[in-house]
């Protein structure tokens, strides 16, 4: 005799409960942004430009369901002799509850210690996830400066090997944006740095249309599902490409 | 067996079909049985056409062919051939139809071959309740990166088991979606929801479980992931 549909329960008895289910963490997209605090970032007030475009990313990004909680920003800022961490790695409501760093410019551009700075914090941050058993995107890297390298040329070469070791092994999206002057531009270590030797040069300082181009390419990111490759929207409304031996 | 599929919330924000899909067969003489399910790639534009010609593939070669494929020796190898000589009789290129795979094919007699390509997990219910991973996920660097059978290194990605049955047992199958919510990837655990399946379908009727776990999919899964949902379950004596 063929068995009756719900035999022994009603359908609503076959609906499973919350504590029958689990809660996996939500799987973080680590953002690294180094921010180029030399003497020359004072001229046409890029450096607030840079900072307010970063207030306005922290604004969208705490707006997305996702990316609110996917999100995990580190600022570190380089001028002077050294780079240094400003806000080590948090959610997007955190930085802004603690608000950004005061940063002020002066000094030289040690733009290979700020790629040390931010790769050995960001293993630092990968290492929680693991002992968490925290899932995580592929970490974005973006190194936002208007000069050349100061400190130490080897060291570039070393920071620059290190940085397409990792793109070229998928662990790292590198961007590089320059933001210096369009007819003395001073970009040849940024475009060193760079894994595809390629240079974001923001177009009139459109730090607002870059950040909110970020905000939405990492909330693709932070929404992407199994298998799906993320493709992102052109740079074209906020940069121009400049490529290595393209001047 | 019972099966369900559930398009994801995002899918269906974009108007873009559900790209996991299940395949349930049995042989004519009905001495085997196969759940096959697969999650179509969601950067591939017609994954869904994938996943449902390689679950019909392996479901309809599996219960065909059961004795010949227990003997045969590369079968990985083989079944990913067999899948992808049929992803191109399909229309679009074979790389828009990549997807994952999973399957369970049991013989009356006992024997058994499991497969498991990307992705999903595959959770074992023991006669008595006890919950084990059966066949966990395989990502890559990144949660959003998995394998395809699409892939040249396919048939190295696709884990495959053969076995004899112990004892009664269940086994459930999944896409990521549901395992959002079924299996804590940081611990290796299934969550208790596994044991009540499995109870439900050696309690319940196939038909009935079906509904179940698709009202379960639309009520309780959807809204705790985007992602699309499939889930086949298999138990045997």
């Amino acid at each position: 005799m063929a068995r009756m549909r719900f035999p022994d329960k009603t359908p609503e008895e076959y609906i499973l409960e919350e504590s029958d289910l689990v809660s996996n963490p939500e799987t973080r997209t680590p953002v690294v942004i180094c921010v180029d605090c030399s003497f020359s970032m004072r001229q046409q007030g890029r450096l607030e430009r840079v900072l307010r475009g970063l207030d306005g990313f922290c604004r969208d990004m705490n707006q997305d369901s996702i990316a609110r909680d996917s999100v995990e920003l580190c600022i570190v800022s380089y001028g002077g002799t050294a780079a240094r961490v400003e806000r080590d790695f948090a959610t997007p409501d955190r930085i802004l509850e603690q608000k950004l760093p005061a940063l002020r410019a002066n000094g030289g551009t040690p733009l290979a210690d700020a790629v040390q700075t931010a790769l050995e914090n960001l293993e630092l941050r990968k290492q929680r996830y693991r002992d968490n058993g925290i899932t995580w995107y592929r970490p974005w890297l973006i190194l936002i400066g208007d000069g050349d390298e100061s400190q130490s040329p080897r060291e570039l070469a070393g920071a620059a090997a290190l940085l397409k070791a990792e793109s070229d092994a998928k662990h790292l999206s590198v961007l590089c944006i320059t933001v210096g002057d369009e007819e003395k531009m001073e970009c040849a270590s940024l475009m060193r740095l760079s894994p595809d030797g390629r240079v974001q040069y923001l177009r009139d300082m459109k730090f607002h249309e870059f950040f909110a181009w970020l905000s939405r390419s990492i909330e693709k990111t932070s929404q992407s599902m199994s298998g799906e490759e993320v493709s992102y929207e052109p740079t074209s409304t906020w940069g121009e490409v400049l490529e290595r031996g393209r001047g | 067996m019972s099966a369900a599929a559930w398009v994801g919330r995002r899918h269906q924000e974009l108007g873009v079909p559900c790209q996991d899909c299940f395949a349930l067969e049995r042989s004519e003489d009905a001495r085997v049985c196969c759940a096959a399910l697969a999650d179509g790639a969601g950067s591939r534009t017609r994954s869904e056409l994938g996943a449902a010609c390689v679950t019909r593939c392996v479901s309809r070669l599996l219960c065909g062919e059961f004795d010949a494929l227990w003997e045969t020796e590369d079968l990985a190898g083989y079944l990913v051939r067999r899948c992808v000589q049929a992803l191109a009789l399909e229309e679009p290129p074979v790389y828009e139809l990549a997807s994952t795979l999973l399957f369970f094919a049991g013989h009356s007699d006992g024997r058994w071959i499991a497969g498991h390509l990307g992705d999903g997990v595959q959770i074992h219910v023991g006669d008595d309740g006890a919950l084990s991973v059966f066949s966990p996920p395989e990502n890559g660097a990144y949660q959003n990166e998995t394998f395809f059978l699409t892939a040249p290194d396919a048939a190295e990605h696709l884990r495959l088991r053969r076995g004899r049955s112990e004892g009664p047992g269940s086994l459930l199958l999944m896409s990521d979606g549901m395992s959002e919510s079924l299996y804590q990837y940081a611990t290796g655990t299934p969550a208790p929801a596994c044991r009540k399946v499995a109870q439900w379908l050696r309690d319940g009727d196939e038909e009935a479980v079906s509904q179940a776990l698709e009202q379960n999919m639309k009520q309780v899964f959807s809204l705790r992931t985007g992602d699309d949902l499939s889930l086949a379950a298999v138990c045997w004596e």
